[in-house]
């Protein structure tokens, strides 16, 4: 079980959010010019990052805004929780 | 791999076993609508699992919030099972496509082929996914039944509508 600290409600248990996977993953601005192959780059390929991955967390059944997570795949801790827009850190 | 991109996504399969009983169930039931299947081994125990965690992971271990949903569905298909106990739980790796579909495709490197992402389907399609896997290997193509599953259906937009084809939710 996760404890993820919501940064508008505080630490809550994972039942609570629902994850919506990567994050930093921006939408190209350049759209009619894109191919096909750079629209599955943005639309599927993933890094599937074992290790340290920043990603995106929905608080779906709290306040229900989102935010970003820095999580270890492997050890699952929670290192950082950051504000959508915020850089990584 | 490569220099290839793959769009899968690696997340815990949680399966779980009972303590043994004598013959009560003489088939796998399986319920999309409460989400769990379950069969009884020959050694008595029941084998049941349901779906994946929602997160990335490599853990090899999964949330028990998974699990209690699992129960809560076996224990709405059969009460008469409340009772039991667990004898050990335990969690894979499963890699996952967008389409929650296999690859068992030719990839834009010559001699390189791709038979993976098959998620939290893949052991009763062993034989067959083998099958046209040898073809695609010996042939440098596919056979007819993988063509659907190559590589560049994400990006030619030909995805496969089969999310409920392993009976579990992805």
């Amino acid at each position: 079980m996760l404890l993820i600290e919501c940064p508008f409600c505080g630490p809550r248990a994972e039942i609570e959010f629902a994850c919506g996977g990567e994050a930093h993953i921006a939408r190209p601005t350049n759209t009619e010019s894109l191919s096909d192959a750079e629209w599955a780059d943005y639309l599927f390929m993933r890094k599937n990052i074992k290790g340290l991955q920043y990603e995106r967390w929905n608080h779906a059944r709290g306040c229900r805004l989102w935010f970003n997570v820095a999580r270890d795949t492997v050890t699952h801790k929670i290192s950082k929780v950051y504000r959508m827009g915020e850089p990584k850190p | 791999m490569a220099g290839v991109r793959l769009p899968f996504q690696s997340h815990p399969l949680q399966a779980l076993v009972s303590e043994p009983v004598k013959p009560v169930l003489d088939c796998v039931v399986m319920s999309n609508a409460v989400h769990v299947y379950v069969s009884q081994s020959d050694k008595g125990e029941l084998v049941m699992g349901a779906g994946i965690d929602s997160y990335l992971s490599y853990a090899q271990t999964g949330s028990p919030p998974v699990v209690e949903n699992l129960l809560n569905a076996l224990v709405e298909l059969f009460p008469v099972f409340s009772r039991l106990r667990v004898l050990r739980t335990w969690g894979g790796i499963v890699d996952v496509c967008p389409d929650a579909s296999p690859i068992v495709s030719k990839t834009p490197i010559e001699g390189l082929y791709f038979n993976c992402g098959w998620g939290t389907g893949g052991f009763k399609a062993t034989p067959g996914s083998g099958w046209v896997f040898a073809h695609t290997l010996a042939q440098d193509r596919p056979h007819k039944l993988n063509e659907p599953f190559a590589l560049d259906r994400f990006v030619n937009g030909y995805l496969i509508d089969e999310h409920g084809a392993a009976g579990v939710a992805h």
